[in-house]
Formats: structure tokens, C-alpha cells, sequence
């Protein structure tokens, strides 16, 4: 299948009518459309998954139970952030016209194929108020509806259309499939999807379907004996037992499914009380914060204060020198006072010196006294009690002085521009913690408005309606598991009576009944050995198809020997010394997936474009240059990337890619029209 | 089903478990005409259209004389 044609009416962000042209004589198989984020890159994605299935989802969205998941979006809203389909000014314009038709030829024949919604009322409010029409039409040949729609599940079954539809964004939900390297019922499903198992498993429950037709027609045949009679009483009973626990099954699957509804709604309207619950975390956590920024806030305070009353005497320090100054006479008078005393001091232990000995040297100036007679030893001691009164009298005058002295002192010691520095410091630390202290504050009267915004109540109503539910849940899945295996005893305690009474039958008819029973049997066992074997026989040629992509997208290929997928599915890369690599880079993990879904894809018989939606989130540039050049130069299939600048870079991609590429558009927002535009760039 | 790339298939599998089961009670054309069918309409939900046309064709085969 290649597509020829895309056209969007107020799709989306594509407000009016806007085509996208992908005929092209080129022979190529390369197409891009580039545009930034919310351009209508996805949207044109959805709307091609939407004209074939009729459904689009939001992107995927981590729940709080960690589970990846979408919602369906809205046919129509007036709140663009709940992704409606019809463009939302054309709604509020109160136009309510949508379509998506896509032109494409499959095995030589052009196919129109649309899905169009009307207004069933003049003023549509929701979803209800509108009409659906799907139609196929080739130049012979015109379906509608459901005969429309089994046309496209024949094209491309909806359950396998993300091998085709590639989303890289949601690459999470690719990794689920290389997740467990031992047993992978995650990829043996997808084998089975992508390859024709439905013809094995929808085929095994077809023949036995048949097969019990057979039974019941060859029970009818056999003759009125009492015994039988016995036996057709019974048959006929169990039937009505099964017909009444068959329809108590769907009753209790019906309201399971119901309940699981209203499950996932009160959950997730939980969802944002445990939010809440976050929230009252870290509001707790922000007050021990704000309590420890007060304390540091008033310990840096008091060294502030301290150094505040420093630097007042600094200051001060102008009138204290000036007191200083006034002083100088005194200070002046006392280093005076105390050269004096040095003097006296010396002199005196001269003379002591002398008088203990002529031959004993002066202990300061080193000489040795000049003989002298009595007369003048006497006059020496003389001397010496005067100098001791000297010196006593001078240290009295020097105690009055002293007071000055240490003021004096005390100011030179004084480092005032430490001091300063310091208390700045001080300053701006008070300053930092004040900010935090802000700061937390006003985050705590954010959570504080969240907070008063909830409800308590309602909170506890959802609380007790989510536990009832869960009871119910539990109950009906119990009384489902029940009724199933009621349905199977029930059922074989019916198929023993038949076999019964077509055993006491002889007739040829009835022969010849058993005979076609007992190939419709042999065909079930053949399908049921079928199954196991080719889904060994698929594994090894789709590890054969991945291992061969993986090289050609990897930058090493020589660093590795295969992907290898055992015989319970679990996938596992091997290096070139044969070794298992343990733990994947995610980058290696996103080669691998895209390598997996490439060789189930290839080993499918679908000939269908494939969509490649962000196809460089989480790798690098070397890799995506790999991923593009490899699709789009070795496959025979149209591919389609969506990109945005931050992957590629549309002048440079269609520079290095000018022999591979058919065609390449711009998408652009014209806030002037409210719509996408759509510019045709390498045409 | 044949694949794309690959001479391997589907039917291939089938015809080679009839023959290594050597069942009197399957017929290898009935056997293939009966995959025809489930391949033509493998994806369509509702079953009783398959079903009859098996049915059909059970009735239309050759079963010999009782």
C-alpha cells in the first residue's frame, strides 16, 4: 500500500482544509516533515490512525501506579488541552465539519478512503451531537461502514498497527518488549499479532465451533430408545444450564468491566490526592527548613551585633583620636617619665655593681670600675638611696599616667578593616538566609492555596467508593472464574452424554456424521500442533530479520554477533565474543526495539507505509542518520519521519539524503489564522 | 501466509505436520482449503461467516462410502 494523498478538514490544529501530496515519480521511498514542537507533527499521525480505526489518544502519561497510559481524545472542545479532534476555533466559530481523507493505491488499485463527522443538531455540544460516516471507494467498487472498516483490519489490523505507526517518544512502551532476556510473553504476543496466528487461533475455535454444530445435528439423529430419551432430557437440561450461566457470565463480565471503569476514574481522580500528599511532605519538609534558616539567621545576627558594636568604636575612632591627641603631652611626658627611670635603673645597678667588687665589670656597659677612696664610696650609697626615691617617685607618677596609656594601647591594637569586612559578611549572609527564608515561604503559601483547594470529604468519599469497587471488582472476577469453569464442567458433562448417545446410533447418515466429526477433530489437533511449531519456526527468522537491521543501525556492528531470541521469547544481544551484553545502554535498548519491530514487521505479509513519529528522541545524531538512511534507502515501503529541529535539521537532511528523498514539507503555526501551516519544501 | 522476504510459511508449516501425522482423517486439500478460508477472513471479529463457509465445505467434500 502507498499513500498518495492525505487531506485534513479542521483537524486538529489544521484549522480549514490542508493536503499533503506524497505522489511522486521519483521512485523513492523517503519523505520528512519537519516542524517544532506543537506544529501538528503528531496530529497528522493520528489523523491517518483515526481515518482508518476512528480512535486518537493523548500521549502516553506515567499514572501513579507507574503505568504508562492514553486517553482517547474528544471528538470536540471548546479546552485545548483536551485534544479534541475538531479544531478548536472551528468550534467555537460553531463550524463542526471534520474529516480525513487519504488517497492510496494497493495491489494497482487507487482507493479513496474518509472518515467524516457532521453535526446531527444545529448547536453541538459534546461528542453526542455528532455523526459518523466511514467510506472506501475505488473506481468499481464503493464500501460503507462496517464492510469499509473490515476492508482496512484486512489492510492493517489495529492491534498491530504500532509496528507501523512508530511513535519514539513512547519508546517505553517499545522496551516492554525486550524487557525480559529468559521468557517474553510480551513479544511471543506481538509474533503472534503481526503473523498470521489468528489464523491458527480464531481457526482452532472455528473448527471446534463447527465441530459441535456436527455433534448436536448427529445427537438429533439418534433413535427414541427410553435411554436416550434419558440423555436428550439431560442434554437439553445442560444446555439451558450453560445457555443461563453464559448469559450470568456476560452480565458479571458487563459489570466488571464497569467497575473497572469507575475504577480507573476514582483512581485517578486520587491520583492528585496523593499529589497532595506530596505536597503535605514537602510542606513539612519546608518548615523544618525555614525553622533551621531562622536559627542559623538569628546566630548570624548575634556575631552581627557584635561586630556592629566593633564598628561603632570605629566609628568612634575620630573623637577618641582627637581625645588621644589631647592627650600627647601627657604620653609625651611618660615616655619621659620612663626613659628616667631606664637611667636611674642603670646607674643604680652600676653603683651596685661597684661596690661588690673593682675587678667585677660593669653587667651593662662592661667596664670595670675606677678605684676609689672611703670618701667617695660613701657619697656612692648616698647617691644610691636617692635613686631608689627617684625611681619610686616616678613609678607613682607613672601609675597616674597609665590609664591613658592603655586607651591608647587598646585603639592601636584596633583592625578596622578586618572588622569591616567582616561584619558585610555577616550583612550578606543575613541578606542569603532572609531570600531563603522568602523563598520557602512563599512556596509553602503555594501548597498552601493547593491544599485549601481539596476537598477532605470528597477525598474520603473516593477513598470508601474506591474500596467498594475494588470488593466488587474482586467479586465479580471470582464469580466470572466460577461461572467459566461452572460453563466448562457443564460443557463437557453435555459432550460426554452426546458421544454417548451417538454411539448407540447406526445409521448411515449418522456415519457419515462421525466421519466428518472425527476430521474436524483431527483438524483442531492439527491446528493446536501447528501453533507451537510455527511460532519456533517464526522466532528464528524474525531473530535472523533483527539481528540483520540491528547491524545496520548500530555505529559497531562489529562489536556484535546477534540479537538472539530462545524458545520462551526473552531477548538478549550478543556481543562478538559470544558473551550476553547484561545491561543495554537506553540508547542500545531503542536500537533494539526498533531493530525487533523492523523484523516483525518485515516478517509480516502488510505491505503498509510506516510512520515514523519523533524517530530521534533518545539517541544521537549518528543513530538517527542510521535509522533514516536505513529505511529509507532499503526498504521498497514509503517512510514517513516526523521531525522536529532538535533531531534533524530539514536543510542538512535533505542535502545528505537528496537521492533518497521524494518529498519533505514544513509545518508552521499562523497564530493570525489559528492553524497549522503546511509548506511543501523538496517537492 | 507467505512472508515478504522468505520462502517460509504458514501453510508450508501445516502441510508438513499433515504429512508427518499421516491421520487418515485429514485430507490435505481439505486441510488447505479450510486454511484458505481462515486466512481470508483471520482478522474479522465476528466468526459465523468462516464458520459456515467451513461448514460448507465439510458437506461439499468427498467423504466416500459410509
Amino acid at each position: 500500500m502507498r499513500l498518495l494523498k492525505v487531506e485534513l478538514l479542521n483537524w486538529a490544529s489544521y484549522k480549514g482544509l490542508h493536503t499533503f501530496d506524497f505522489s511522486s515519480t521519483k521512485n523513492r521511498n523517503g519523505y520528512a516533515i519537519f516542524g517544532n514542537n506543537s506544529r501538528g507533527k503528531t496530529s497528522f499521525t493520528d489523523a491517518i490512525k483515526w481515518v482508518m480505526y476512528g480512535e486518537a489518544f493523548t500521549k502516553a502519561v506515567m499514572g501513579t501506579d507507574g503505568k504508562e497510559s492514553r486517553k482517547r481524545r474528544p471528538l470536540v472542545s471548546a479546552q485545548q488541552e483536551d485534544n479534541p479532534l475538531l479544531n478548536v476555533h472551528s468550534f467555537r466559530e460553531g463550524v463542526y465539519d471534520l474529516m480525513v481523507r487519504i488517497i492510496f493505491s494497493h495491489e494497482g488499485t487507487v482507493w479513496t478512503l474518509a472518515r467524516v463527522v457532521a453535526p446531527d443538531t444545529p448547536i453541538v455540544g459534546d461528542d453526542n451531537d455528532l455523526g459518523f460516516y466511514l467510506g472506501l471507494s475505488s473506481e468499481t467498487e464503493r464500501l460503507e461502514n462496517q464492510n469499509a472498516q473490515d476492508f482496512i483490519n484486512n489492510l492493517l489490523p489495529k492491534d498491530i498497527n504500532k509496528f507501523f505507526f512508530i511513535d519514539g517518544e513512547s519508546v517505553n512502551e517499545y522496551r516492554a518488549l525486550i524487557a525480559n532476556t529468559e521468557q517474553n510473553l510480551e513479544i511471543r504476543k506481538n509474533i503472534e499479532d503481526i503473523l498470521n496466528f489468528p489464523i491458527l487461533k480464531r481457526g482452532a475455535a472455528d473448527l471446534k465451533e463447527v465441530t459441535g454444530q456436527y455433534m448436536t445435528k448427529l445427537s438429533k439423529l439418534s433413535k427414541d430408545t427410553n435411554k436416550n430419551r434419558i440423555r436428550r432430557e439431560k442434554i437439553d437440561k445442560l444446555e439451558g444450564e450453560i445457555a443461563q450461566a453464559k448469559s450470568y457470565m456476560t452480565e458479571s463480565q458487563k459489570e466488571l468491566k464497569k467497575a473497572e471503569k469507575e475504577h480507573d476514574t476514582i483512581e485517578s481522580k486520587l491520583g492528585l490526592y496523593k499529589e497532595t500528599e506530596k505536597l503535605i511532605e514537602r510542606q513539612r519538609g519546608n518548615r523544618k527548613l525555614i525553622s533551621a534558616a531562622n536559627k542559623s539567621q538569628n546566630d548570624t545576627y548575634t556575631l552581627l551585633k557584635k561586630e556592629n558594636k566593633d564598628l561603632w568604636l570605629y566609628f568612634l575612632q575620630p573623637s577618641l583620636k582627637q581625645k588621644i591627641s589631647l592627650l600627647a603631652p601627657e604620653l609625651e611626658q611618660l615616655s619621659e617619665i620612663r626613659y628616667s627611670i631606664s637611667q636611674l635603673n642603670q646607674r643604680s645597678r652600676f653603683l651596685l655593681n661597684a661596690h661588690q667588687g673593682e675587678k667585677t665589670p660593669c653587667s651593662t656597659c662592661h667596664r670595670l670600675p675606677e678605684p676609689r677612696d672611703k670618701e667617695q664610696k660613701k657619697l656612692e650609697v648616698v647617691e644610691l638611696d636617692d635613686i631608689a626615691i627617684k625611681i619610686q617617685q616616678l613609678n607613682e607618677s607613672l601609675d597616674d599616667h597609665k590609664q591613658s596609656s592603655e586607651l591608647y594601647n587598646s585603639l592601636q591594637q584596633f583592625n578596622t578593616a578586618n572588622r569591616l569586612d567582616t561584619a558585610e559578611h555577616y550583612q550578606e549572609r543575613l541578606g542569603e538566609l532572609q531570600g531563603e527564608i522568602e523563598l520557602l515561604n512563599e512556596e509553602q503559601s503555594e501548597i498552601k492555596d493547593m491544599l485549601d483547594g481539596l476537598d477532605d470529604k470528597e477525598i474520603e468519599v473516593l477513598k470508601n467508593k474506591l474500596e467498594e469497587i475494588h470488593a466488587i471488582i474482586l467479586n465479580k472476577r471470582g464469580l466470572t472464574r466460577r461461572l467459566e469453569n461452572q460453563i466448562e464442567l457443564l460443557t463437557k458433562e453435555m459432550s460426554d452424554n452426546r458421544r454417548a448417545l451417538i454411539g448407540s446410533d447406526g445409521s448411515d447418515e449418522s456415519t457419515q456424521l462421525r466421519t466428518k466429526i472425527k476430521a474436524l477433530e483431527a483438524m483442531s489437533r492439527l491446528w493446536d500442533i501447528v501453533s507451537d511449531k510455527y511460532a519456533q519456526e517464526t522466532r528464528v527468522v524474525i531473530e535472523e530479520k533483527a539481528t540483520e537491521t540491528f547491524k545496520s543501525l548500530t555505529n559497531n556492528p562489529d562489536g556484535y554477533e546477534k540479537l538472539e531470541l530462545n524458545s520462551g521469547f526473552g531477548l538478549k544481544i550478543i556481543d562478538s565474543d559470544g558473551y550476553v551484553i547484561p545491561a543495554p545502554s537506553p540508547g542500545a535498548q531503542q536500537v533494539v526495539a526498533i531493530s525487533l519491530i523492523d523484523a516483525l514487521r518485515q516478517t509480516s505479509d502488510i505491505d503498509f507505509p510506516i510512520i515514523f513519529d519523533t524517530p530521534g528522541a533518545s539517541i544521537d545524531k549518528e543513530h538517527r542518520d542510521n535509522i533514516i538512511k536505513h529505511f529509507w534507502s532499503k526498504r521498497d515501503t514509503q517512510f514517513i519521519i516526523l521531525a522536529s529541529s532538535g533531531e534533524f535539521r530539514p536543510d542538512e537532511v535533505e542535502k545528505d539524503n537528496k537521492a533518497l528523498l521524494a518529498k519533505t514539507w514544513q509545518l508552521d503555526f499562523n497564530s493570525g489564522v489559528n492553524s497549522t501551516i503546511v509548506t511543501p519544501r523538496l517537492q | 501466509m507467505m512472508s515478504k522476504d522468505s520462502e517460509w510459511n504458514l501453510l508450508a508449516v501445516i502441510e508438513e505436520s499433515v504429512k508427518e501425522l499421516d491421520d487418515p482423517n485429514l485430507p490435505p486439500e481439505l486441510v488447505k482449503k479450510i486454511y484458505k478460508i481462515l486466512q481470508k477472513y483471520q482478522y474479522r471479529t465476528n466468526r459465523d461467516r468462516p464458520r459456515d463457509l467451513i461448514a460448507r465445505l465439510i458437506e461439499s467434500h468427498n467423504w466416500g462410502e459410509p
